[in-house]
């Protein structure tokens, strides 16, 4: 269980398949990476939430990777499948919707040493607009 | 044995700003959690969030919740994400009524605590404003 938490984020304003980096803190200040905390020796939790913050281009499905890399990963790069978003219209309705989304947590066990955690996030499919991508990392 | 806490609050900054969560449930101004004597550790966090008044269309801004106290945390703060409302319309000019149901968010966790010294709970979110979003926290202590 892990028992130190980091959170940064990132509007994502990129192309399709294309990594930039999530670095925003929820103060609005800049982590360009994490570094790993003393006698701390993986990550052990990675919570993830997904929104749209603007519009939803309509009839768009993306499904968001986040990357971890930098000289604190043992293993090297590694990536992982965090979720989707979709929006849909039929014919040339104006609709409207609310959406709930908890943050999804799950336990992983990527291994750490002494370095930097570089935070990265991608997704596929048609551009759907600015959709935001939040990630906590929890340490032990 | 585990030990419950809970606090709630409006949340009337603006984006990427922390403030405090303090508001007990019977609506007194409680302030900061008094960690009790004996407990070692945070098992978990429960979260709830929703806009109490006209959701803004088009905005999702993401929820995170900030732990903080002077001497309450061994490891220091610790940010934790919660999740998301989003509310859009096409940008459109359709009149609607949407609903949406939640139960809490909860995530198991072993954060470090020092009995006596008094937990803070902070909020921010990302994205835009949304209006004034009611976030509740409960804290399992043990």
């Amino acid at each position: 269980m892990a028992k130190y938490y980091v959170t940064v984020a990132n509007i994502m304003t990129q192309a399709t398949t294309v990594f930039a980096q999530v670095q925003t803190l929820p103060d609005g200040g800049t982590s360009s990476s994490v570094k790993v905390p003393p006698g701390m020796t993986k990550i052990s939790v990675l919570g993830v939430a997904l929104s749209h913050n603007d519009i939803s281009v309509i009839d768009t499905g993306n499904n968001f990777t986040v990357q971890l890399s930098g000289t604190g990963l043992v293993d090297g790069i590694q990536e992982f499948l965090v979720g989707t978003l979709a929006c849909q219209e039929v014919g040339t309705s104006v609709g409207a919707s609310l959406s709930a989304e908890k943050a999804n947590y799950r336990d992983v066990d990527v291994k750490l040493k002494p370095g930097e955690v570089v935070i990265s996030a991608a997704y596929d499919g048609t551009d759907p607009g600015s959709p935001l991508v939040v990630v906590t990392l929890g340490f032990e | 044995m585990s030990l419950y806490y809970t606090r709630h609050d409006s949340m009337t900054q603006a984006t990427t700003t922390f403030s405090p969560i303090e508001t007990a449930a019977d609506g007194s101004t409680a302030g900061p959690i008094a960690i009790p004597p004996g407990v070692k550790t945070i098992k978990s966090i429960s979260a709830g969030f929703a806009v109490n008044g006209a959701h803004t269309v088009n905005t999702g801004p993401v929820y995170v919740l900030r732990l903080t106290g002077t001497g309450a945390l061994p490891d220091g703060n610790q940010d934790l994400v919660l999740g998301s409302i989003h509310h859009d319309n096409g940008g459109g000019t359709v009149t609607d009524t949407d609903t949406v149901n939640m139960a809490p968010l909860k995530i198991p966790v072993n954060i470090s605590v020092n009995a006596g010294a008094d937990l803070a709970l902070q909020a921010a979110y990302y994205g835009t404003d949304a209006g004034s979003p009611q976030i509740a926290i409960e804290i399992e202590f043990e």
